[in-house]
């Protein structure tokens, strides 16, 4: 067990309990827009990613495209994505997402 | 392709400890029926994971939301897709009240509220369900069968948050119940293709089948087995020499078998003095021919004589004809439909109609293409084999007497006695799990029974009785000394 792994147990757990990443930590992650939710098979099971324009980003160009690593936990406002090792903020999506309630 | 997939997964590990359908069906059974153990060993997200209706669903977390101390507003049934597309919108409020709460047990059941609250026509309503569920599926300890079940249900909601299920109007529930049962089908198919065997419900033949007839599920596109007839002389002598009264009839009855071949029996009736044994000597043919089913319908019961064609689908709880749940039980496709005390199914007016039923059904041609009202699907059940026993054939109603081979059986005579107490003396033994330690029957014993069954009137039923008082007697004997 990592400890990436370790941080991510712990903050799974904080969302868990109805937790946000604070404004703070939200305005430090790298940020994404124009996001698109992808939905691939991947071996046995299936994985989310998120697409879209990616900045914030150290040690990378100030704007490039990104696909993520598999998503771990997206809350339902879609403000923010965790990866395994990385927490980034949704700016604004491709297409608002349909949610009809 | 789906389940394909999956049940390919399953062949695989068949050498190892692969999962059965009764043991994928089991493990739901239990998580959803032991709320105490979901409780100790598995997120309540898993629990919701294996239900198969929306409903079901809603009104489980319902009850959990409220055992949790939190007031839930509603309590409408939802079984429509736009009833439940009303819902939903409490549902995600639910979600958000409860996550509020800050707990880790308040945030669980918030996972639960998001999962019915997500709709396959709107994959984005999926989006932050799946992660989570994903994670929960990952983190419980499940063994391997239930890992299986539950990634097989898993990848229904994972394919709608892919946007490949806008157009379905069912549930996720229910859609993910269907591929299971799909995937349950595909493992059983390899197990009944060897030997004869008959698809008694053609798939292009049947329609989208109730969630109360599941059971059925099984059955669509499935070749069944059609049990074989194996050493027909040996049936013939165990029958012969447990049944020394009725020689003829056995031999009358065992006239259609052909060794090596499915056995296919003309409709018989058995008729002969109450309590002689026809009903016995159908369950043992039933046992000797290689445990083919024998399902009992009571013709003396108003209630049942009113079921043997089924009742229609659009009834509250509609059944299927007596056949096709003959077939459904015991999973063949020529198992034995015994309809008991025949005349006074027919004599019932109240049921006037059920005789007309039995006729279609004895009609190999109409049986072979049947269209059971409950099922809403044509089904083969012309290789069921159908006998009935009665008293006497009065009152029955020519048609229906000429479509069955009439069988007299005799009532024993006192000459059958130890022939006939040896076999009750057997079956009260294997009854008890004594089998081979209870010791014959004595001549003085033979005495006390032959007096005692004559003033009965030589009925197997009695003799029963009497054989059983005397084993009793005979044990009670024993303690003493």
């Amino acid at each position: 067990m990592t400890e990436a792994d370790d941080k991510l147990r712990e903050d799974l757990a904080f969302y868990e309990r109805g937790g946000l990443p604070s404004p703070e930590d939200l305005e430090k992650a790298p940020r994404i827009d124009l996001w698109r939710v992808v939905v691939q098979p991947h071996g046995d099971q299936h994985v989310m990613r998120v697409t879209g324009i990616v900045s914030r980003r150290p040690n990378m160009a100030p704007v490039s495209e990104i696909e993520t690593a598999p998503v771990r936990w997206v809350d339902r406002g879609f403000l923010f994505v965790r990866t395994r090792n990385t927490l980034y903020e949704l700016g604004e999506p491709a297409e608002e997402p349909a949610v009809p309630v | 392709m789906l389940a394909t997939r999956h049940s390919d997964g399953y062949m695989k590990s068949k050498d190892s400890s692969s999962p059965t359908a009764s043991s994928v069906r089991q493990f739901w059974l239990n998580v959803v029926a032991e709320d105490r153990e979901v409780e100790m060993r598995i997120h309540p997200a898993v629990a919701v994971l294996a239900m198969s209706r929306w409903d079901t669903a809603y009104r489980w977390i319902l009850a959990r939301t409220r055992a949790a101390g939190v007031t839930c507003k509603g309590d409408q049934p939802a079984t429509t897709a736009d009833e439940r597309a009303a819902l939903r919108k409490v549902c995600w409020d639910m979600a958000d009240d409860l996550y509020a709460r800050g707990s880790t047990e308040h945030g669980r059941l918030a996972l639960c509220w998001l999962m019915l609250a997500a709709d396959p026509r709107y994959p984005a309503t999926l989006w932050p369900v799946m992660p989570a569920l994903q994670w929960v599926v990952d983190e419980a300890e499940l063994d391997e069968e239930e890992t299986v079940a539950a990634a097989l249900r898993l990848t229904v909601w994972w394919k709608a948050a892919a946007g490949e299920s806008t157009k379905e109007k069912m549930s996720l529930f229910a859609l993910a119940a269907d591929l299971e049962n799909q995937a349950v089908t595909d493992l059983k198919d390899p197990v009944v293709s060897d030997g004869p065997g008959v698809v008694v419900m053609p798939k292009a033949k049947a329609s989208k089948l109730k969630s109360e007839h599941a059971p059925y599920k099984d059955l669509v596109g499935v070749k069944l087995p059609l049990v074989v007839a194996r050493d027909v002389a040996g049936v013939r002598r165990t029958l012969l020499a447990e049944y020394p009264h009725a020689a003829a009839a056995i031999d009358l009855v065992l006239r259609d078998l052909r060794e090596g071949e499915p056995v296919r029996l003309k409709p018989m009736l058995l008729v002969g003095p109450p309590g002689n044994g026809k009903s016995r000597l159908i369950r043992r043919l039933g046992d000797l021919l290689g445990g083919i089913g024998v399902f009992r319908f009571d013709g003396g019961s108003s209630a049942d004589a009113i079921g043997y064609g089924g009742t229609p689908r659009g009834w509250s709880d509609s059944t299927p004809c007596v056949p096709a749940r003959a077939v459904q039980t015991y999973r063949q496709a020529n198992p034995i439909v015994m309809v008991d005390e025949l005349e006074k199914a027919c004599a019932n007016t109240r049921n006037g109609a059920l005789w007309h039923v039995l006729l279609q059904h004895l009609e190999r041609e109409t049986a072979a293409r049947m269209r059971d009202v409950s099922l809403d699907a044509e089904m083969d059940l012309s290789w069921v084999n159908h006998l009935a026993t009665a008293n006497s054939t009065e009152g029955l109603p020519a048609p229906l007497r000429d479509r069955y081979r009439i069988v007299k059986v005799p009532a024993p005579a006192l000459d059958h006695l130890p022939a006939l107490a040896g076999t009750v003396l057997r079956e009260i033994a294997a009854e008890n799990g004594e089998q081979g330690f209870v010791q014959p029957l004595a001549g003085d014993e033979l005495d006390v029974i032959a007096k005692a069954w004559q003033r009965a009137g030589f009925s197997i039923r009695k003799l029963q009785k009497i054989v059983a008082a005397t084993v009793e007697a005979r044990d009670a004997v024993a303690m003493r000394h």
